[in-house]
């Protein structure tokens, strides 16, 4: 048989070292951690079985566990539901105003004609229908001087100065 | 030696911690080199070993006893395995050809069982899995199946395919 196959009975041989005493620290360290549970010094080490007066049953034990890995995801619901109800609270109470100050008579016949079945461009007219027509350029030759005068009457006006300038021109 | 059933029998009268010492002593040597043949360096299968034990510790009081807890054991330790492997090359760690170089102190192979491990590394890492364990661990396929969840004729096949390659690699890296 050849050494260089994998039957030669060397290579199944282990290759790998570790320090030493490596193994004798593995099994008194765990050794350790199991006599600190017993003891109950070390509940972080050995969470499941760990309690002052003893191991738990299997049952409460394995509840415990679950509800503690369930606690952070359970925090997070609580946070988003109290969010969402002081969110929703602020809504109601800003839509209660709103629909106290806002709701002008004006709104009111609006909603109600148009409740009526009348187009928008009807009820604009209606509106529009209401307000004065637009003046037109006052024609500057028809302006009476006597009422122009009074207007631009003010104390201290000399009125025989203003006549007597305009009679100069 | 401690059989299941004393085992057993320890946990099933609330003895968890005395039934884990005496696993941590039967079986922390056997599961530290399954682990070290694959990582290859000592801190790395150190720490898997530590995440091994802790999730056996956690995962005892809700062991069944109906299969051997070897398997239960081992299958711990190679989810860990693959795993950690899985992350070293996403986080491209230091490759595992470099490995074998990296702490001479803690490889005291001669040069044609270090060509063996140049030859395993080549593997895909699930053969490597059952290289090791068949040809290193003479576990049986059985037992290998229930601890890698894959029937024992693919197992076969598997190690057989695997044996092959590292021949084959064996016979190019001594030419």
């Amino acid at each position: 048989m050849s050494e260089n196959t994998i039957h030669n009975p060397h290579l199944k041989e282990n290759p790998f070292g570790v320090p030493q005493g490596y193994f004798e620290q593995v099994e008194a360290r765990w050794a350790q951690k199991a006599a600190d549970a017993q003891q109950g010094v070390s509940a972080e080490v050995f969470p499941e079985v760990h309690q002052d007066s003893g191991s738990l049953p299997v049952a409460e034990s394995r509840s415990r566990h679950f509800f503690r890995l369930l606690k952070p995801q359970m925090q997070l619901a609580a946070a988003f539901v109290l969010l969402f109800g002081i969110g929703s609270l602020l809504l109601f109470i800003t839509d209660r105003n709103r629909g106290t100050e806002t709701q002008s008579p004006e709104f009111s016949l609006l909603g109600e004609l148009s409740d009526r079945g009348l187009d928008h461009r009807v009820i604009s007219d209606l509106i529009l229908d209401d307000f004065p027509e637009e003046e037109s350029t006052y024609d500057l030759t028809n302006l009476d001087l006597d009422e122009l005068i009074d207007y631009l009457n003010y104390p201290g006006l000399d009125l025989s100065d203003f006549e007597n300038n305009t009679n100069d021109e | 030696m401690n059989s299941d059933k004393e085992l057993q029998a320890l946990c099933e009268s609330g003895q968890y911690e005395n039934a884990f010492s005496r696993i941590v002593q039967q079986y922390s040597q056997r599961l530290y080199w399954h682990i070290r043949k694959m990582v290859l360096l000592h801190d790395d299968a150190d720490d898997i070993l530590q995440n091994t034990l802790l999730k056996a510790w956690t995962g005892l009081s809700t062991f069944r006893w109906e299969s051997q807890l070897f398997t239960w054991l081992y299958r711990i330790a190679t989810n860990e395995v693959l795993t950690f492997l899985r992350k070293s090359k996403s986080l491209k760690q230091m490759p595992l050809e470099d490995r074998l170089d990296a702490d001479p102190q803690l490889f005291t192979g001669d040069q044609i069982q270090k060509a063996l491990q140049q030859a395993i590394l080549r593997l895909p890492p699930k053969q490597r899995l059952v290289f090791n364990m068949r040809y290193f661990d003479q576990i049986r396929y059985q037992d290998m199946s229930r601890i890698l969840g894959t029937s024992e004729g693919a197992l076969k096949a598997s190690y057989h395919l695997a044996a092959a390659k590292v021949e084959e690699t064996l016979k190019e890296l001594l030419l």
